[in-house]
C-alpha cells in the first residue's frame, strides 16, 4: 500500500497529476472499520490540456515504465489494484482539492473527507455504497 | 389455564430473546468501534487478511460448482 502512496505522490511532484486523493472503500475504512474493497480508487485532477477528450494514457504509462502490468481494468501494484478516477464532476473536484493529508507507515497521502465520500456514494447508489454511507452515518453519530 | 400458562411461557422466551439480540447487536457494536479506532495500517492489513479469505472462498466454491456441474452431467448420462 505504502508503494502505492509513493508512487502517486511521485506523479503528482512530477506534474502527471495536479492533485490525488483516495476515495472509495479503501477511504471509508480510514473513518470506519475495515471493509472488503478489491481495489484502490484513485480519484485524480489532471493537468489542464488542449486535448477534448479526457487522456489516462500518460498514468498508466508511469506505472507500466516501473513494470507494472494490468488487470482488467486495475492496474496491479504491489498485490494492489489500482484505479484512475478522472475528477470531473463538481463534487468530485471539491472532494480531492479539500482531500485531508495522512500519514500511512512514513508516507504521506490525501483521503477524501468523509462528507465528499458520502455524497459521492449516493450518487453511485449501488447497494455497497449505500452500506458505506450507512457505515460512515454511524461512525459520525459516535 | 394451560393455555395461559403456555402464553406466559411464549412470553418469557421471547422476552429473553429480545434481550439476547439486544446484547449481539451492543457487542456487535462495540466491537466496530473498536475495529473503527484501530491505525489505518492495521485496518489496511486486516483488509488483505479479509481479500485472502474471499479468494480462498470463491476458490472453493468454484471447485463446488464444478462438482454440482459434473454429478449434473453424470446424473443425465
Amino acid at each position: 500500500m505504502e508503494k502505492v502512496l509513493q508512487l502517486l505522490n511521485e506523479m503528482e511532484s512530477e506534474g502527471l497529476i495536479r492533485r490525488y486523493a483516495i476515495g472509495g472503500g479503501m477511504a471509508v475504512m480510514f473513518y470506519a472499520e475495515p471493509v472488503l474493497t478489491q481495489g484502490i480508487d484513485i480519484f485524480v485532477l489532471l493537468p489542464p490540456t488542449d486535448e477534448p477528450n479526457i487522456v489516462l494514457t500518460p498514468l498508466y504509462d508511469f506505472f507500466q515504465q516501473r513494470g507494472y502490468q494490468f488487470r482488467g481494468l486495475h492496474l496491479e501494484v504491489e498485490s494492489w489494484l489500482v484505479q484512475f478516477l478522472p475528477a470531473t464532476s463538481d463534487l468530485e473536484i471539491e472532494a480531492v482539492q479539500e482531500a485531508i493529508e495522512v500519514t500511512y507507515g512514513s508516507t504521506s497521502a490525501r483521503v477524501m473527507r468523509a462528507e465528499h465520500l458520502i455524497a459521492i456514494k449516493l450518487q453511485v447508489g449501488r447497494v455497497r455504497d449505500l452500506l458505506h454511507v450507512g457505515m460512515l452515518w454511524q461512525q459520525a453519530k459516535n | 389455564m394451560a393455555g395461559f400458562h403456555q402464553r406466559g411461557e411464549s412470553a418469557v422466551k421471547f422476552r429473553s430473546l429480545q434481550d439476547w439480540k439486544e446484547a449481539v447487536l451492543k457487542e456487535k457494536e462495540r466491537l466496530r468501534q473498536e475495529l473503527a479506532k484501530l491505525p489505518y495500517e492495521e485496518k489496511v492489513a486486516r483488509l488483505k487478511r479479509m481479500q485472502q479469505v474471499a479468494r480462498e472462498v470463491a476458490k472453493i466454491r468454484e471447485q463446488l460448482r464444478q462438482q454440482i456441474d459434473k454429478g449434473e452431467r453424470r446424473g443425465s448420462e
